[in-house]
């Protein structure tokens, strides 16, 4: 099987998954593994024995992108590179595509069947950061205006750019909603939509997650808040609304494993999230996060970063470590 | 004062510490090593130390090396120094006992997790992160003196076979997450993985891992992994050795995980730490020429493997003779 005959099945998959009359997830992801396999040296190094379920796949850390080239695109090859934020230290991970195609197509077709429609005029709080996976998304929503700069929100220039009176798409991580908010702004637009993403990451913000939403509604009052979670390593997305579980697309399975000892968990209990994302086909199915959430048949409960002890000792912790050099 | 320590040091060895994140043996062990070092030639050294006591002082320490308050606290109190341990909130480990023993011998010990104990102090002893550093200077009084211990870490270079079983000691006590636990191991051995595996698994029998939280559960994993694809991983029940290649040396603190590193130069070795050698605190090391290139990347204790975490009380310490720090020195012109 080659490269372009997988990609044409997950991408009829996708399309297919979403009127019951997809192929069976398992085997083709366990093919995509496969594939995989034989054209990344690092998949192939964490894979003891041929997997014969999805949750036997390896899930490459997250922790370790930034180190070893993970996926099937040569450093040499053409290819789009997302980089990570680099926020937890130790250099910036590189997610290789070698073509944007699938992840545009199933970014679409999710947010579609999550949101039904949008505004299509975005004010996106980010970065205009080509490198950025969340960027490249945001772009394929519609018309993006960018406020923000080195990750420092430009508040004077979104605020009057939303003082307007059509619907807007407001498109924002928390830290940089949580910087706007203090700046009292008045509500958005009537038929606006706001989606929010990512956590604060270690970033010292007064807010938390449930008291940014809420902060959010009352001041912003958007007709419609939404909550996204994606990642660099991951080429689908999940979405949701405040206080509600995160919903996976078909084509991406959610499994939470015990953080010790790397094994998968009955659904319904709390651990580690890792994602098989059959979109990630030119890098690897298996992501591995840092984050703790439940998996139900109601989708994903992210509960934030994964726990550790209130003082970790006297010697280094990662990210200390990587703060000191 | 002195023989109060002395009826506190031998109370709290009739004493069980549980309370901490360590296992019963594990606490034990890290227990034992404290005490010891409070010999009476010690403690008779430390009162010696010219100067004049602070009449008080809060020492601020963190709550996952569990015996670190004691040689504060025995090396304060000898001097008449009326102390306050303060400690993470919710987080008191094994102080209640420590507390509990010098009131039972008249030592003025007491604990705290409230941070304005720090305002009320001569001398303020601080143990934690860069931010904990900042924040308990700004709470200090202008005039008070304070002596800031910020996050250190420390490596082995390891030659001979005795070097392993004293290096996996080392490794296991406090489950590896003190400053003077080797979270590097040089070695130019061909065989290190095997030797210091071998040793791992033996003091491990003795001294089981205690709790390890998820975020270094998986920060663990994510290091095998890397280890898997760049070196190679040996592990057992709760511990856990990682080889990588020079090029791969992060100082990380990770419960009973070892990065090991071959390596035959060990000026090579020390080059890698980079600037984190300034935060470098011991090098436990059976070869003596090799402690210099680490004394030259930053280390300011050498000590042979199997003693990095057994201290003396009286030593060097983040490169001060730790003891005259605690007086005040009176300087008599005639």
């Amino acid at each position: 099987m080659t490269r372009d005959l997988l990609a044409q099945r997950i991408h009829r998959f996708i399309g297919d998954s979403l009127v019951g009359r997809a192929e069976p997830l398992e085997p083709l992801m366990l093919e995509v593994h496969r594939w995989q396999r034989r054209h990344d040296p690092v998949l192939n190094s964490l894979t003891a024995e041929d997997p014969q379920e999805i949750a036997q796949i390896p899930a490459i850390p997250v922790g370790i992108w930034k180190d070893l080239p993970v996926g099937t695109v040569g450093a040499d090859e053409p290819s789009l590179v997302f980089h990570t934020s680099g926020t937890t230290g130790g250099g910036r991970g590189a997610h290789r595509l070698r073509t944007s195609a699938l992840y545009d197509h199933n970014a679409l077709t999710w947010a579609r069947v999550c949101l039904k429609q949008w505004p299509t005029l975005i004010v996106a709080l980010l970065d205009d950061a080509p490198d950025s996976s969340l960027g490249h998304m945001t772009r394929l929503f519609g018309d993006v205006s960018w406020y923000a700069k080195g990750g420092v929100v430009d508040v004077a220039g979104a605020r009057t750019h939303l003082a307007v009176d059509w619907p807007l798409f407001v498109a924002t991580t928390a830290f940089a909603l949580a910087e706007y908010l203090e700046s009292a702004p008045p509500p958005l637009p009537a038929g606006s939509l706001l989606m929010v993403t990512g956590g604060f990451k270690g970033r010292v913000h007064r807010l938390d997650g449930d008291e940014l939403l809420a902060a959010t509604r009352a001041v912003l009052k958007p007709d419609r808040l939404v909550t996204e979670y994606g990642m660099t390593e991951l080429s689908s997305q999940l979405w949701g609304t405040a206080g509600a579980a995160f919903l996976p697309a078909p084509w991406l399975v959610a499994v939470a494993a015990d953080p010790l000892s790397g094994r998968p968990l009955p659904r319904g209990e709390r651990g580690q999230l890792r994602f098989y994302d059959l979109c990630n086909l030119d890098s690897t199915l298996g992501v591995e996060t840092m984050d703790e959430g439940t998996v139900t048949d109601e989708g994903v409960w992210l509960h934030g970063r994964l726990p550790g002890a209130p003082a970790r000792g006297c010697s280094l912790t990662v990210e200390e470590a990587w703060e000191k050099r | 004062m002195i023989a109060r320590v002395r009826a506190w040091r031998d109370h709290l060895r009739t004493l069980a510490p549980d309370g901490t994140s360590l296992s019963p043996a594990g606490a034990q062990a890290a227990w034992d090593v404290a005490l010891d070092a409070l010999t009476d030639d010690a403690l008779a050294t430390a009162a010696a130390i010219p100067g004049a006591p602070f009449a008080t002082a809060c020492v601020v320490v963190a709550g996952t090396v569990p015996t670190a308050a004691i040689e504060w606290c025995a090396a304060l109190a000898l001097r008449g120094t009326q102390v306050t341990v303060k400690h993470p909130t919710s987080h008191p480990g094994l102080l209640p006992l420590l507390v509990d023993a010098a009131r039972s011998v008249g030592l003025p010990i007491r604990i705290t997790d409230d941070r304005s104990a720090v305002a009320d102090a001569d001398l303020v002893a601080v143990m934690g992160s860069d931010e904990t550093v900042r924040a308990i200077r700004t709470a200090a009084r202008a005039d008070a003196r304070v002596l800031a211990h910020g996050h250190r870490f420390s490596v082995a270079w390891v030659t001979g076979d005795d070097a392993f079983h004293g290096l996996a000691e080392d490794a296991a006590l406090q489950d590896g997450r003190g400053c003077l636990s080797p979270v590097i191991a040089f070695s130019p051995r061909e065989d290190a993985l095997e030797r210091l595996a071998e040793a791992c698994a033996a003091v491990a029998a003795r001294w089981p891992t205690g709790d390890v939280d998820a975020i270094e559960g998986a920060e663990i994993r994510t290091r095998e992994a890397l280890a898997r694809v760049t070196g190679a991983v040996r592990a057992g029940p709760g511990w856990s050795i990682h080889l990588l290649p020079l090029d791969r040396v992060v100082p990380i603190a990770l419960p009973r995980s070892v990065l090991l590193v071959r390596c035959d130069d060990p000026a090579a070795a020390a080059q890698a730490l980079g600037l984190w050698g300034r935060h470098l605190s011991t090098v436990g090391t059976d070869d003596d020429a090799a402690a210099e290139a680490f004394v030259t990347a930053g280390a300011s204790r050498v000590c042979r493997p199997g003693q990095m975490q057994r201290p003396p009380l009286v030593r060097v310490h983040d490169g001060e003779a730790w003891l005259h720090t605690l007086v005040r020195a009176i300087g008599r012109e005639r």
